[in-house]
């Protein structure tokens, strides 16, 4: 309370609209409020109008649709489109493009928004799925699966089945990248190549230190056991692109990964 | 010997402004890109909607009747859009590239204004989907002009910083034009003409 107290009476009106024309100064050409911060799960539901276990099926489905297709699907359900944007289109794209959803460089992302208390929905289309899901198709899948069951109050299903849809449009646009794993052709060519060294560099010196200190059939012997040794590094190599796929099954949750939104799309009401 | 060290001095002081300097233009040169890559992107979205009105013209035309002159309005100012040359970096032919556009914007929302009087239009699929793609297509052009003037402003307020100001005009670096934001002027009139054949009543309007 006294800190409140001292804050007020620190409080002075003509310095404070002096601060206030000097912070709004850079942002004359576009004074635009910020965009939320990204969700950490590609299912969220701040409007608290889906069941938690129809939640849970959707949030299932958009994880495996990445893992398949590195399509980011996400889906964000608010009570209203915040204030200070002149349309639901400019907040989705704008929030879109904050939250880098998809892949940089395919922008392969797309973000269907319900606002319940607006009763409007938006799906926002990256870039990269403008093909797979043009504007006319993103309107269908609004007007054909969606609104019909939120008009009779069935948000989950209509997320769902808007879900489904949106999967089915964009399914075959991309092929999933490996990543952190390390691809068999990746580890066929590390092999070779420690191989190559190894015959080529280290079984050289062996030997030369094989001769340098001694009997030529103990220089034999050496060779071999050396040969031996680098098989068995390589199939320690197999157990450790065991590990990495592991740690990539565990990973869930939602992280943004550069994607781009140029304003594709389409909004509908119910 | 002090002369030779004076002289190293004042080189390797020219040296580490010019450096400096050099600096300061190539991210000037990178900022003049985005702008630049930027246009393109609007120029992208405009196109697009020009591509859109051949299609469209054809399925209004075909239906019944359709006002003539909204439809002329909409093919006189796609023709007219074709025609001006537009050079993004000067304000008086941004203007006019803007105007052309938005006689263009409101003769197509004219247009969509009127069909709302063609229930057997409005009731057909290639309409529809035409009308969401030019929905979709104002929306590009939206992002995409916003972004311009975003990448613009960068532009234009790392010119006019103080290294950079004193010698960006030498290279013949000016400020960028911003788009102008939409006004009233550009939306759809909200009246209805009683003209063309009288449809049945719109039950909620």
């Amino acid at each position: 309370m006294s800190l409140l107290a001292r804050v007020s009476s620190r409080f002075h009106p003509f310095r404070a609209l002096t601060a206030l024309a000097l912070a709004l100064l850079p942002q004359l050409v576009r004074a635009q409020p910020q965009a939320p911060p990204p969700p950490v799960n590609f299912f969220t539901d701040n409007a608290g109008v889906v069941p938690l276990d129809a939640a849970a099926g959707i949030e299932q489905r958009l994880r495996e649709f990445e893992k398949a297709s590195s399509n980011q699907v996400l889906v964000v359900i608010a009570d209203r489109v915040p204030e200070g944007y002149t349309s639901i289109e400019e907040y989705t794209n704008r929030t879109a493009e904050a939250w880098r959803v998809g892949d940089k460089g395919r922008d392969n992302g797309a973000v269907l928004f319900v606002f319940v208390g607006d009763r409007k929905v938006r799906i926002e289309v990256g870039y990269g799925l403008e093909g797979a899901l043009p504007d006319a198709l993103a309107s269908r899948i609004i007007n054909d699966e969606i609104t019909p069951q939120f008009r009779e109050g069935k948000y989950g299903a209509g997320v769902l089945a808007g879900v489904d849809a949106i999967i089915l449009a964009t399914k075959g646009e991309y092929k999933p990248v490996a990543k952190g794993r390390v691809s068999f052709e990746t580890m066929l060519i590390v092999a070779v190549i420690l191989f190559f060294v190894f015959s080529g560099v280290v079984l050289p010196i062996l030997r030369v230190m094989a001769e340098l200190s001694g009997s030529r059939t103990y220089s034999g012997r050496g060779t071999s056991r050396g040969r031996r040794g680098s098989g068995g590094g390589f199939s320690s190599g197999g157990g450790w692109s065991g590990g990495g796929g592991s740690s990539w099954g565990g990973g869930g949750g939602f992280s943004g990964g550069g994607g781009s939104f140029g304003g594709g799309g389409a909004s509908g009401s119910w | 010997m002090k002369a030779i060290g004076c002289l190293v001095a004042v080189l390797l002081v020219i040296g580490v402004v010019g450096l400096a300097l050099m600096g300061t233009y190539n991210n000037l040169v990178g900022l003049a890109q985005a702008v630049d890559a930027q246009w393109a992107q609007v120029e992208n979205a405009y196109q697009r909607r020009a591509d859109l009105i051949p299609n469209l013209v054809a399925t209004v035309s075909g239906a019944a009747n359709f006002e003539k002159s909204t439809l002329e309005a909409v093919t006189q100012a796609r023709a007219s859009v074709g025609q001006v040359k537009v050079n993004p970096g000067d304000a008086a032919s941004l203007a006019e590239f803007e105007k052309a556009q938005g006689g263009l914007s409101s003769a197509l929302s004219r247009l969509l204004v009127v069909s709302e009087q063609y229930p057997d239009l409005k009731a057909s699929a290639n309409f529809r989907d035409l009308q969401v793609q030019l929905e979709g297509t104002e929306n590009r052009i939206s992002v995409e002009r916003g972004r311009f003037n975003e990448k613009a402003q960068t532009y234009n307020t790392a010119i006019l910083k103080m290294p950079a100001r004193l010698f960006a005009g030498l290279f013949g670096m000016k400020e960028k034009p911003y788009f102008k934001a939409v006004t009233g002027s550009e939306k759809a009139p909200g009246v209805n003409f009683n003209f063309g054949p009288s449809p049945a009543p719109a039950p909620t309007k």
